[in-house]
């Protein structure tokens, strides 16, 4: 897989009201983002969609959201935030659940007074809900959260939990200790993955952007290449940096990884944890390397684009349905066609890339060992 | 995880330890039901065959089920006047040192008395079972694993059976014996698949199972290539057939054997469903557990079932993994899937991560870990009717013949 997601974005819109931490005096963040700056962005880096994450402490907010993924087919997914105090909150996260792209919920741990909030007993039923309905918890922490954090990831082994731009750290020279610590220990908990995101904003006026290295190679050494989700914290991240910045420094930390690690980083991961459905990017596989069609996993429309690989792209030339195949190389009349690496009939005429493949251009090969029998030894 | 294996004094290993309570003819169901039903116990099971007349096949599985090694205890229910051998099956099941007694309803006084005594002879098993009990280390390559397709639709052929395929490679590579079957849904994959064949009498034993599937299914009135295959996107038969085939990967096939043959050595097996001779006794095989109840016959400790539309269905006596290749099924019956390999579709994994979670399920699954149908008591069974010749020679390698 090699679609690039931005695990962690936010577009807000002042004028709804309820943020709470969005003041007129954030100069910079008060206005609204919408998701025609977003993509100019995406499209500049290409990074083929994102997840929004909640910021505001609404289920307002989380319906707003939800509203932009509806129609915005690389919006993958959003993290949302629900009231884990309601009485009926199993059926509140159950109901959530449902939506396609409700795929993880974010409480405001870093703005509660109580590090321990998230452990009182009232929380579990929340929790568990998260976990049984499948979506995942994303932690907005700071390093004093992480005890409590680590806490709820032994309590319960069946949630999948994220922590935001790596707890946070305030990134005033040499990374610290207690913060390493801290990351080592949750890192120990296979149900908890990390975001790196968020860290240029951790910077303070004694530090630059080298700084963050640290502090991102340690992240990366804990929670290895499978466990990282690549995110941009945008806009916040603006405060620091342009978003393009911030995705070349991306690709500074990971160049010592593979390929498929740091496919796996940008975006892998993200798809596994959050569990997008990413076939509006993705709308068909090749099942066999040898194949020379691919597979739709969703209707296709002429003028789609299909990636295979790293660097190769099919233009779809007719629209077909799911399970139906196109070409994925041209095939002249009489060439075998491939799939799962080995024949499954001859073409019939000459067919171009991106051309639909079935009864109207292609033929069985098929001889029945029957027939074969009657006909050839006269028995 | 490592697995800890129930070892038979045959030498085989079992994964699971468990009583099957045994009705020999339909007459005698009803009060093996019940017994099983008062047991009350996940590991005591209920199998049986409702013919009264004999049947050679019927005979060889059950003497195959009866000593399959997740079976440590056997209850046979006769009614007393059916034509199957209880003495002779009893016999075969306590010489492989299976715990074995039998009740005879004519003999015991009616249904009460032999529900009574029966619920009174399995607790007796199990006690002889647990002082009998030995637990060794068990490697993946002392396992065999099945593999079987139900509920089929368009996502099954491109998710759930190349991932199982994946996962079948791996296991052969680890020395594992995998079993694939349902040859009247492989007509036209007996070229490529004859070219994987350990052996040219292999070859030749996959090239006439396939020719004699289409014979058979023909006379049935089987259409092998449906319209409803076309609008789901197959152009060929070839394509249809290569959908299922391609559960089995891409080891080489080292036998093609038969219902209740066991196979010697590890390696990928073919099993050839589909009975010998001129057509009798109707379809191959009814139902989606007839063909897991052949597998189980072979030996598999368990099953991997690839479904589209979504199947519930477990086994008696060998756990069953269900994959499903459809993310929509998944959403809609989570509690029956143990495998989601449409995310495949959805761009989340790929056929190899798939497999790799398959193939960690299957060593938890050997290791004790329910699945979810066992979970849910799914115990299906069910055995008829059929015929097939023994295996000629070559088409399975024996023990110490290399």
């Amino acid at each position: 897989m090699n679609i690039v997601v931005d695990a962690h974005v936010h577009l807000w819109d002042p004028a709804r009201g309820d943020y709470g931490w969005l003041k007129p005096e954030l100069t910079g963040l008060y206005r609204r983002f919408d998701t025609q700056e977003l993509h100019a962005l995406l499209d500049t880096s290409h990074v083929d969609g994102v997840v929004l994450v909640q910021a505001a402490p609404t289920a307002a907010e989380t319906d707003y959201l939800l509203g932009i993924a509806e129609q915005t087919s690389w919006v993958f997914g959003v993290v949302g935030w629900i009231d884990f105090d309601a009485d009926n909150v199993a059926d509140v996260v159950a109901s959530r659940a449902r939506h396609q792209k409700l795929v993880g919920v974010r409480p405001m741990l870093q703005d509660l007074d109580n590090p321990e909030w998230i452990l009182h007993p009232r929380r579990t039923p929340a929790l568990t809900a998260l976990a049984s309905q499948g979506l995942v918890l994303d932690a907005l922490i700071h390093p004093k959260h992480i005890d409590a954090i680590e806490r709820i990831a032994e309590r319960h082994p069946e949630l999948s939990i994220v922590v935001d731009h790596a707890a946070k750290p305030t990134i005033s020279g040499r990374p610290d200790a207690t913060w390493r610590d801290g990351m080592r220990r949750l890192a120990a908990n296979k149900n908890v993955v990390c975001k790196l995101s968020g860290l240029l904003t951790q910077l303070t006026s004694a530090t630059s952007t080298e700084h963050v290295l640290p502090h991102a190679e340690i992240v990366l050494d804990l929670f290895g290449p499978r466990r990282l989700l690549w995110g941009s914290d945008w806009p916040v991240l603006t405060q620091a940096a342009t978003y393009s910045q911030w995705f070349s420094m991306t690709q500074r930390i990971l160049g010592s990884l593979s390929e498929a690690e740091r496919g796996a980083v940008l975006g892998g991961n993200a798809a596994r944890i959050y569990q997008l459905d990413l076939r509006a990017q993705a709308p068909a596989i090749l099942l066999h390397p040898a194949d020379n069609v691919v597979v739709c996993c969703r209707a296709v429309s002429a003028g789609e684009r299909i990636r295979v690989g790293t660097d190769e792209q099919i233009v779809v030339l007719e629209a077909a349905e799911l399970g139906h195949k196109i070409a994925r190389r041209p095939m002249e009349m009489g060439s075998k066609v491939i799939k799962y690496g080995a024949s499954i009939g001859s073409a019939t005429a000459n067919v171009p890339a991106g051309g639909w493949v079935h009864l109207h251009n292609m033929k069985s090969d098929y001889i029945s060992p029957h027939t074969r029998a009657l006909g050839g030894e006269g028995s | 995880m490592s697995i800890s294996g129930f070892l038979r004094s045959d030498g085989r290993k079992g994964i699971r330890n468990v009583v099957i309570v045994a009705y020999l003819v339909e007459c005698a169901h009803h009060v093996a039901r019940r017994i099983v039903d008062r047991c009350d116990d996940p590991d005591v099971h209920l199998i049986g065959f409702p013919g009264c007349y004999p049947n050679q096949y019927a005979t060889r599985m059950m003497k195959a089920l009866a000593t399959h090694p997740n079976v440590g205890g056997v209850l046979l229910v006769s009614l007393g006047c059916e034509s199957f051998n209880r003495e002779g099956l009893a016999r075969h099941a306590a010489e492989s040192g299976r715990a074995v007694d039998t009740i005879v309803i004519q003999q015991s006084g009616g249904t009460r008395t032999a529900i009574d005594k029966g619920v009174a002879t399995v607790a007796a098993l199990k006690e002889k079972m647990a002082a009998a009990e030995v637990r060794v280390p068990m490697q993946v390559s002392e396992l065999v694993v099945a593999t079987i397709c139900g509920g089929s639709d368009g996502t099954s052929g491109i998710t759930a059976n190349p991932a199982v395929g994946r996962a079948f490679d791996k296991l052969v590579a680890a020395g594992a014996t995998c079993i694939f079957e349902e040859t009247g849904e492989m007509i036209g994959c007996e070229g490529p698949m004859a070219e994987r064949a350990a052996s040219p009498e292999v070859a030749a034993a996959i090239v006439d199972s396939i020719a004699k599937a289409e014979t058979y299914y023909r006379a049935m009135g089987f259409g092998s290539f449906a319209p409803g295959n076309a609008e789901g996107g197959l152009s060929s038969q070839e394509e249809k057939s290569a959908g299922a085939y391609v559960k089995s990967g891409s080891s080489p096939i080292v036998g093609v054997i038969k219902p209740a043959e066991i196979p010697e050595v590890p390696g990928l097996y073919l099993l050839d469903v589909v009975p010998d001779g001129a057509p009798k006794f109707g379809f191959p095989n009814i139902s989606d557990n007839a063909e897991i109840v052949e597998l189980m016959a072979c030996g598999a400790h368990l099953t991997l079932f690839t479904t589209g539309r979504g199947s519930v269905v477990g086994s008696a006596i060998a756990p069953v993994i269900k994959v499903t290749g459809n993310p929509d099924t998944y959403r809609r019956m989570g509690e029956d899937m143990d495998v989601n390999a449409g995310r495949i579709l959805e761009g989340q994994a790929d056929l190899d991560e798939v497999g790799d979670e398959i193939v960690a399920l299957v060593k938890a699954v050997a290791a004790g870990q329910l699945t979810k149908s066992e979970a849910m008591g799914h115990r299906e069974f069910i055995l008829t009717y059929k015929t097939f010749e023994p295996s000629g020679p070559g088409c399975f390698p024996r023990a110490g013949h290399g």
